[in-house]
């Protein structure tokens, strides 16, 4: 695909002066959505399951992706201060030059805003927030406006995008080039007012406002927890106060909270995904994160990029799980924290979103991040201390080759499943995929996505929007829930405990899925013990705190 | 700078804060480890963001210098022993803070209690040479008076895009009592030079630091 093809006709002359590089983050960025519009048509027109060919041409996608991936890496000695290592590098800005008069930005599928009750561009995920000033004004004036005659804010808009004369503001502009009439979906527009701020979402994605506004709600989120409520005091002060300066350099952490709305799981469903561990392992490794009791510390974390591994945490320190996801995501997204032991404030904020805690960050091995958060600002050395404890543990051979064996091996794999719960081969199983999710510990299990038959990236965002869509729609109390789309159907089961979800082939029956689901969730159910993790307390030890006493005195 | 908000939180602890990270244990000015008994000396590193503070420490510490920046987030800590003229060896034990805005307020959790700094700019922008005097403002009201300050011009290979001068830098160094080296953590240059630098003040240090 050129990105003439992509691009509308207006566009071409300017995306040909653009930097190389850039223009290659835009392709990539078209590519999407473009798969986007594929998406839809193949939705629209029942294309049946999908066939071999598909598959590997998929795979084959896949491939040249990662060889896109490496080559903008080798390339990429800019030393631009946004970008970094290559999960970091994928939420720089992907259109730092757009503004919101330029149909490209018009096109893009969901965007979020931020912007000061004064009308103060605050961060825009695409475009340069700074060009759009007049645009940020207009927003905030309707606002202000439904807000004066109806003495309430502004919950949502809807735009119609088919019919050439909608009233929608941000309607796109008529386009002679087919390909650029866009996807179906209707134009949805959100708003959020927290305090001095106004987080806005516009998008076409199809997703239900109460899924938009949760991803509002996320990046909300996203915000206290760099900065605190602190903020509101700061705007009380001066109403024109630019908190873009404070917010320098988190762009790319902001956009990967936007992207984890739609391509994370545990913030999909809301839970959190631990890694699955023999639970005697487990309780060691607990043991090993109680042991080194230092004063104040709350909670000890061992996490990997996307599993948590172990929590240790006084039970007065409640830590939910988009509290937990905002912290790994800020651990994941910043490599900073590989090259060397780090100490960090960071804002929990569902515990407390006016304070900061401080938060000791160092990897004990490649891929197993090491966290302890703490309510004293002095305590790294004690921390850093505790650190070569744990890794000591962690070190011994018993441990070592358990944990490295749990990390190679994803045992929720299908394949690894029984035959009577779907396990097997591609080809060999109806079963595509599935998620069990455990209600009472707000977690969930699930193999990776990325294998095949979810090896495309808009097979995977199918999948995931019907997850989505099952837990959040209402079904009347239905048990079972059954929705066949394109080329896969998608099963829920809902319990008293647990859920499960699964996606099956398209010419699956009722019958045996239900069986095979059933099967499934007797399966984990019985596995339970080594697959989901306890909260473990982190109980105070009086003798040490005693000392510590003594010797703050 | 108006880094209000991160003062909120430190606001409940702000007492201990000032400790700063040695946990109020060890007096400003050389502390030594009671274990190893190597001497310690606690070095912070301030500066804008992006002008190359942690690609300094790391091309001292491990001699690595990686052209993809990684922004520092709070604070990293890393040490490394030097041996110095005298065949006696002092541990760097440093505080690299994070340059941007909102991290401003927690940087006297760093320097109170340190013994050395050195305050970084970029040789290319006027604006991180003016964000460093005020560093070493805040430095002269707020930290220990015995502090050793090093002022480093950073890039220096990118001699054709430079934007401060070397002789406006020293002359400002010498007016505030501080060493001026230009270094750049790209091609090793003089990066070595900032911490012998530090290092050549640091026999008297330790002496008036001991006794506490």
């Amino acid at each position: 695909m050129t990105v003439s093809e992509a691009e509308g006709e207006g566009a071409v002359g300017e995306e040909q002066k653009r930097e190389p590089e850039e223009l290659a983050a835009r392709v990539a960025e078209e590519e999407e959505e473009d798969a986007d519009v594929r998406e839809a048509e193949m939705a629209d027109t029942g294309t049946p399951r999908l066939t071999r060919e598909e598959v590997e041409q998929g795979i084959a996608r896949m491939d040249q992706h990662v060889d896109r991936e490496s080559r903008d890496q080798s390339a990429g000695t800019d030393a631009s201060s946004s970008s970094g290592g290559s999960y970091q590098k994928q939420f720089v800005n992907k259109a730092p030059n757009e503004d919101s008069t330029m149909p490209s930005w018009r096109r893009r599928k969901k965007h979020m805003f931020v912007f000061s009750n004064a009308g103060k561009p605050v961060f825009s995920r695409y475009g340069d927030e700074q060009m759009m000033s007049t645009f940020f004004a207009a927003a905030q004036a309707i606002i202000s406006f439904v807000g004066d005659k109806w003495g309430d804010g502004l919950l949502s808009m809807e735009g119609g995008l088919r019919g050439p004369g909608g009233g929608s503001p941000w309607k796109r502009k008529a386009n002679r080039d087919s390909r650029a009439q866009g996807p179906p979906g209707k134009l949805k527009a959100l708003f959020l007012e927290k305090g001095p701020l106004t987080f806005v979402c516009v998008s076409r994605t199809d997703e239900p406002a109460s899924v938009l506004r949760h991803q509002l709600d996320l990046l909300h989120s996203q915000f206290i927890s760099i900065l605190t409520l602190g903020i509101e005091r700061a705007f009380a002060r001066s109403a024109s106060f630019d908190m873009r300066k404070l917010l320098n350099g988190t762009g790319p952490l902001l956009r990967s909270v936007i992207h984890s709305g739609t391509w994370d799981l545990p913030v999909v469903l809301g839970g959190v995904a631990p890694l699955p561990l023999e639970i005697g392992l487990r309780k060691q490794i607990a043991q090993s994160l109680q042991g080194c009791f230092v004063p104040d510390v709350m909670c000890s974390l061992l996490f990997t990029a996307d599993r948590v591994i172990c929590i240790s945490k006084r039970k007065r320190f409640k830590l939910n799980h988009k509290d937990l996801f905002l912290f790994t995501n800020f651990v994941r997204l910043n490599d900073s924290f590989k090259q060397s032991e780090s100490f960090t404030p960071f804002c929990f904020p569902s515990f407390n979103p006016s304070a900061f805690l401080y938060v000791y960050v160092s990897y004990v091995t490649e891929d197993v991040c090491l966290a302890f958060v703490s309510g004293r600002a002095d305590s790294f050395h004690e921390l850093a201390e505790a650190k070569v404890f744990v890794e000591s543990f962690l070190r011994q051979p018993t441990v070592r080759t358990g944990l490295e064996q749990a990390l190679r091996e994803d045992t929720l794999k299908v394949r690894e499943l029984p035959m009577s719960a779907g396990g097997g081969f591609v080809g060999e199983t109806p079963l595509w995929h599935y998620v069990y999710y455990h209600k009472g510990l707000q977690q969930l299990l699930s193999p990776r996505m990325g294998a095949p038959p979810l090896a495309t990236r808009e097979c995977q965002k199918r999948v995931l929007r019907g997850y989505q869509e099952m837990s959040t729609a209402s079904y009347d109390g239905m048990t079972v829930r059954w929705r066949r789309s394109g080329s896969f159907t998608i099963i829920a089961c809902i319990s008293l405990d647990f859920d499960l979800y699964a996606t099956f082939d398209s010419i699956v029956d009722a019958g045996s899925a239900v069986r095979i689901c059933n099967q499934l969730a007797q399966y984990i159910h019985s596995k339970e013990r080594d697959l989901l993790m306890p909260v473990f307390q982190l109980k105070s030890n009086t003798r040490t705190t005693a000392a510590a006493r003594r010797a703050t005195l | 700078m108006g880094c209000a908000n991160s003062k909120a939180g430190q606001a409940r602890q702000g007492t201990k804060a000032v400790k700063g990270l040695d946990g109020g244990s060890s007096a400003s000015g050389g502390g030594r480890s009671a274990a190893g008994g190597m001497p310690r000396i606690k070095m912070v590193l301030l500066g804008d963001s992006g002008v190359g503070k942690s690609c300094l420490v790391l091309r001292f510490v491990r001699g690595q210098f990686d052209p993809s920046s990684k922004v520092t987030v709070g604070a990293a800590f890393m040490s490394h022993p030097v041996a110095l003229p005298d065949s006696s060896t002092v541990k760097f034990e440093i505080w690299d803070t994070a340059g941007q805005e909102r991290y401003a307020s927690l940087a006297p959790l760093y320097y109170r209690g340190a013994s050395a700094a050195a305050i970084v700019y970029d040789i290319t922008s006027k604006e991180s040479f003016a964000k460093a005097k005020h560093w070493v403002k805040e430095l002269q009201k707020n930290a220990s008076q015995e502090i050793v300050i090093v002022l480093v011009g950073n890039k220096s290979d990118l001699e054709q895009d430079r934007d401060v001068s070397a002789e406006e830098a020293k002359a400002y160094a010498e007016e505030n009592g501080m060493e001026h080296v230009e270094a750049s953590a790209k091609t090793a240059h003089n990066v070595s030079e900032i911490f012998e630098s530090i290092a050549a003040h640091l026999p008297r240090m330790l002496n008036q630091g001991e006794p506490k």
